[in-house]
């Protein structure tokens, strides 16, 4: 009935059919080969970005600690709230979230609303919540049990400077993201930021967690610690007394200081004001700035805010190491030169007219009537233009250019701080003989504070330039250190012993003329100045604006603390560095030596007082008023009114100490000869000086002690003083 | 003593009887056993890339991570019952079940459209708690009627007079028409419960019995015409299919749509790169690749096992396909040898299609993997298929050829 199977036909197309399969199978074969193989990396990468869903651990930022450790800049936990909006399925979920959370978090409704309709697994919604608000979120998530997998909290660092503006320009701050912005919180972020942990976890389609699912925990590594040189009571201290002095002397640009350890470069304090509040970084707080503001624009207008917003990023800057011109405080270093080089006497005179020419310029002399004969010493005190015009001719431009490259103006000295800036000074094939002579008495050029401060300090420690610094040490989370700097010598700029009688005039300077810096038993060493803004005039073409800086330190002996104070544009009557600057520098500097412990010298406690006007007064009334304020008279002539004074009214002098009057003009003494007092008691000594029209300050401690003789004078014999002149002897036993 | 020899009559009789029996079973051909080691190996690949694949996503829909592996074991178990049946019965036994399959299997495939169906596709009946899909029996019952026809029809011979264009109708209604109408009528029916990979398969099986029966060529070719004009129409002609054939093109593009199957399915497998991820730790069948236990199984596979794994797997359904046809070549008559071949190209055609899917090498068919996809009834058919292979294999003398 059935056919014949005829199995050779049919066979033979079932064994086609069968290559036919195998040949799929390997055309098949193939592509996956080409997936695996050529393409593997393409997609392995595209599965796991889709896979694997990373949580970043924020590592903890490093603190800033005072040289105490004192914390400046410290993160402080708070807390964020991050959203999964995959995970919202009902619209009217989504607009319930947006509202409540929007409300809670302060945020605009429609902000929040978008992130609801994104369709990712991860946003944040807000971040550095303080816990009260936080609260407020946990308690709407506990209201609607639903919404637990949609909204989360989460632990955040929050960057917080207990001290408020303290250091603020040093410091800087941190953005939202914690990431260092300005200042030292930018240039060493990398210490402070640590390294971020993460985990990196398999989650499936959705986010849902499974039992399987696998996860990697890398732990963050904390940040480092950065200890400062700063103590934080100096740094008080130092702010205390600017803001004062800005009010008082209504400065319209910036008043800076600068404390500094004279042995070791450390920077005990810093600061330029006006500053901000690294808290609200967005914000003026100073009143000064913000009344001037007001001033100058309607409140609240465009104009207003656009200079509002451009004022807050000037306020961001350091200040500090910004260029200015030095003025007379520069003349300690025009001295050093000349000693350096020999070129001047001790005592050696030079004649003030009150003027100079220096090619075919004529500059004055701060005292227009001419400061007269005196001596290199003298000068200095009475900061005397042409003394320093004069030796600074004699120093010569190749010199002069290599001493400012010694005093390190020519580069930033490299603290450690940002916005540094080098110096800026003359070629040496520009360097004209006027330029020279502007110089010498440090107008005409722009260094930093920061610059004349370690210039000065070098002399002030005996000759080394020690490198300044910020940084104290930087230790990682362990405990370990990382970075540690410590004092250390960059070069020798002047011999122990011209930096010593430097030191010894500095005093000299203070006692006898900046008396408003003088402190009782503290010997202060220093200079003032007072110099023009030349690239900055007014309406009418005048430059009207002028920096009164003072730099000191103390004690003249041994020193310990210099300062360094710049009032930049001070808008009182008088612009004088001795008048404004001084008495600045003296309330910062007794306060800190205060602070470090060190006690006055309680045997050398000399009362200054103001001499009195008593010209065109008649000779007894004089005698009386001088008697009244403490002081003796000696009267040059025969009585009647009096026509001259030496000193002059104005000048301080020790209680006690005697006011030569004269009658008649032709009597006045222009100079006296300083004589030989080694040897001598304190009173023999006393006696000499009286009769010579010289007054006397006695120091040491063994003033009481039998046989103790003068063993030092502060003049040396031979040199010639003006009248009234104190003269320092130090008594003690040989 | 009577009463003795009598039981030892009848304990002889019994042995006797159970001795003839034995001898019978002796001399009883062997099965193959190189197909039978070939299907048992993919049964037990299959069913453990199956609970890999599976127990993420049945423990996220089922809160049992044993979901489908405890139930396609269940099916797996009578489904070797049944292969040990079809097997050890000679199939004259079961020949009668099997030719009622087919109008059974008519039945069943109109009824789908007149009972109440929950699915949108109307291709499952639902028997109390039990669901199955009436063209999976389809696949066979075509197979086997097929067949049937092809063992019993006569080579027409023109008888003198005719007239050549009488004997050319009536030629092409045996050899064509009428084969071509046993699986054609199911594969409608099929098509038009939108279960397009089930018509696909009954149209490349019954196709590809029509050749191999010895249909004339110039028969065949306007069947082939007419079947690519046909695919032609519901590639492009309907919105099912366009969308598929869109995402196969451009697999890249609309992430969360249409594309999003083929595209994870290669993640899949480019992340399986040469030696896998390992068993057990593909990290796309979390949800990420739809249904991983069913058509797209085999990406899993390879994410695990590589591009090694693979090679062998496919070398494994290649050698199974080798030797099925070979049984078909072997076997002892016409219907038997049509009936083997039928079976093998089934399972060759459900794999190639399967794998080509998986990799983007065609469209998305919806074809499922045999041994591996979840799919009770279809792995217990399958099973019972394999054992009417082996009930075959008996009589084929394969050492010949």
């Amino acid at each position: 009935m059935s056919i014949k199977h005829s199995p050779m036909k049919v066979n033979k197309k079932m064994a086609i059919v069968r290559i036919v399969v195998v040949v799929a199978f390997f055309a098949v074969l193939c592509k996956f080969f080409y997936i695996q193989i050529f393409q593997h990396e393409e997609y392995e990468s595209k599965a796991l970005n889709q896979q694997t869903q990373e949580t970043v651990i924020d590592a903890k930022r490093g603190d800033i600690l005072d040289r105490n450790g004192n914390e400046l800049a410290v993160s402080a936990s708070a807390y964020m709230v991050t959203m999964s909006p995959t995970m919202i399925t009902e619209e009217e979920d989504a607009e319930n979230i947006a509202k409540n959370l929007s409300e809670i978090l302060d945020l605009n409704y429609d902000d929040v609303y978008e992130m609801t309709q994104k369709n990712v697994s991860y946003v944040e919604v807000a971040r550095r919540l303080e816990d009260d608000v936080t609260q407020l979120v946990n308690n709407f998530i506990q209201e609607n049990p639903g919404y637990s997998s949609i909204i989360a909290i989460s632990e955040d660092s929050k960057r917080y400077y207990p001290h408020g503006n303290l250091l603020s320009t040093v410091l800087g701050f941190v953005g939202i993201d914690n990431q260092g912005l300005e200042g030292l919180e930018m240039s060493y972020d990398e210490y402070l930021s640590g390294t971020p942990g993460k985990i990196i976890s398999v989650k499936t389609q959705g986010g849902t967690s499974m039992p399987f699912e696998y996860e990697k925990y890398i732990e963050a590594e904390d940040g480092c610690d950065i200890t400062l040189t700063i103590d934080l009571e100096m740094q008080y201290i130092l702010e205390k007394y600017i803001d004062e002095a800005r009010v008082e002397h209504n400065v319209q640009n910036r008043v800076a200081g600068i404390v500094m350890n004279v042995k070791t470069g450390e920077v005990l304090a810093m600061s330029s004001k006006p500053d901000f509040d690294p808290n609200d970084y967005l914000v003026i707080n100073d009143e000064i700035v913000l009344s001037q503001l007001k001033s100058e624009y309607e409140e609240g207008s465009e104009e207003y805010w656009t200079a509002y917003n451009a004022m807050v990023k000037t306020l961001w800057k350091n200040k500090l190491c910004e260029q200015y011109e030095p003025g007379s405080t520069f003349k300690i270093l025009t001295l050093a030169m000349a000693l350096e080089e020999n070129l001047v006497s001790l005592t050696e005179t030079f004649n003030c007219t009150g003027s100079m020419i220096v090619g075919s310029e004529i500059i004055h002399c701060a005292k227009r009537t001419g400061h007269g004969i005196q001596t290199i010493r003298e000068g200095l005190g009475n900061s005397c233009n042409p003394v320093f015009m004069t030796i600074g001719a004699r120093i010569g431009q190749e010199k002069f250019y290599n001493y400012i490259t010694a005093f390190g103006l020519r580069e930033k000295t490299g603290v450690g701080v940002t916005g540094e800036q080098t110096g800026y000074h003359y070629s040496l094939s520009s360097f004209s003989d006027l330029d020279l002579a502007t110089s010498s008495f440090g107008q005409g050029f722009k260094i930093t504070p920061l610059q004349l401060i370690c210039a000065v300090c070098s002399i002030a420690n005996g000759g080394d330039y020690m490198q300044p610094y910020i940084i104290s040490q930087i230790t990682d989370s362990d405990g370990n250190v990382v970075l540690s700097n410590s004092p250390k010598v960059v070069r020798k700029t002047v011999s122990e012993e011209n930096a010593k009688l430097i030191c010894s005039y500095l005093e000299d300077a203070v006692t006898e003329h900046i008396t408003r810096a003088y402190i009782e038993g503290y010997h202060v060493a220093g200079k003032t100045g007072t110099s023009q803004k030349l690239d900055s005039k007014n309406e009418d073409g005048e430059i009207d604006k002028q920096i009164a800086s003072f730099i000191g330190f103390a004690p003249a002996d041994d020193p310990q603390i210099c300062v360094l104070v710049v009032v930049d544009e001070p808008n009182s009557e008088v612009q004088y560095g001795s008048l404004i600057a001084a008495p600045l520098a003296k309330s910062i500097l007794q306060d800190c030596l205060e602070l470090i412990g060190l006690e006055p010298d309680v045997e050398d406690s000399v009362d200054y007082a103001e001499v009195p006007d008593v010209v065109d007064k008649e000779s007894s009334e004089a005698q009386k008023i001088l008697s009244e304020e403490g002081f003796s008279a000696k009267l040059v002539g025969n009585e009647g009114t009096i026509t001259h004074q030496i000193p002059s009214s104005g000048t301080y002098l020790p209680e006690g100490a005697t006011v030569i009057l004269y009658t008649n003009d032709d009597d006045v003494q222009e100079s006296v000869e300083v004589p030989n007092l080694i040897g001598m008691t304190a009173a023999e000594c006393n006696r000499e000086l009286i009769n010579r029209n010289l007054n006397i300050r006695i120091k040491g401690s063994s003033i009481s002690t039998p046989g103790a003789v003068v063993i030092s004078q502060s003049v040396s014999p031979g040199e010639t003083v003006s009248p009234a002149t104190v003269i320092t002897v130090e008594i003690g036993t040989q | 003593m009577i009463e003795k020899t009598k039981t030892v009559k009848t304990v002889n009789k019994e042995s006797k009887k159970k001795n003839a029996l034995i001898q019978k079973w002796k001399k009883y051909p062997n099965v193959d056993f190189v197909f039978l080691v070939l299907a048992l190996s993919l049964l037990v690949i299959g069913l453990a890339m199956l609970f890999s694949a599976s127990f993420a996503k049945a423990y996220s829909e089922q809160g049992d991570s044993y979901y489908y592996i405890s139930k396609q074991l269940q099916w797996a178990v009578l489904g070797l019952l049944a292969m040990g049946a079809a097997s050890v019965f000679p199939y004259k036994f079961y020949k009668p079940i099997l030719m009622a399959l087919y109008p059974i299997c008519i039945v069943l495939l109109s009824l789908v459209y007149v009972l109440p169906s929950s699915d949108y596709q109307k291709r499952w009946i639902y028997i109390g708690g039990f669901q199955f899909q009436p063209s999976e029996i389809a696949k066979l019952a075509v197979i086997l009627a097929l067949a049937y026809y092809f063992s019993k029809y006569k080579k027409l011979v023109r008888k003198p007079g005719e007239k050549v264009i009488v004997f050319e109708a009536k030629n092409f209604m045996v050899t064509t028409v009428i084969p071509g109408l046993i699986f054609g009528i199911p594969c409608a029916l099929v098509l038009f419960e939108t279960h397009l990979s089930g018509a696909i398969l009954i149209l490349g099986v019954g196709g590809m019995m029509l050749i191999i029966s010895g249909c004339p060529k110039r028969y065949i070719l306007p069947i082939v015409i007419l079947a690519v004009i046909a695919l032609l129409y519901v590639a492009f002609g309907t919105d099912y299919m366009t969308s598929r054939i869109n995402v196969f093109l451009n697999p890249e593009t609309d992430p969360t749509g249409d594309a999003y199957q083929i595209r994870q399915s290669l993640y899949a497998i480019g992340s399986g790169g040469l030696f896998g991820v390992g068993y057990g730790a593909s990290g796309q069948k979390y949800l990420y690749l739809p249904e991983p236990q069913n058509d797209f199984i085999f990406a899993i596979v390879a994410e695990e096992l590589g591009f090694v794994g693979v090679a062998a797997i496919m070398a494994l359904f290649v050698l199974l396909i080798w030797r099925g046809i070979k049984i078909g070549m072997c076997a002892p008559n016409r219907f038997t040898a049509f009936i083997a071949f039928g079976i093998t190209i089934q399972i060759a055609l459900q794999v190639v299609l399967n794998l080509a899917v998986v990799c983007n090498f065609i469209p998305v068919t919806g074809i499922s993997l045999p041994f591996f996809s979840y799919g009770g009834t279809a792995l217990a058919i399958l099973l019972g298929e394999i054992g009417i292979m082996l009930q075959i294999s008996r009589y084929a003398s394969l050492k010949n050829k």
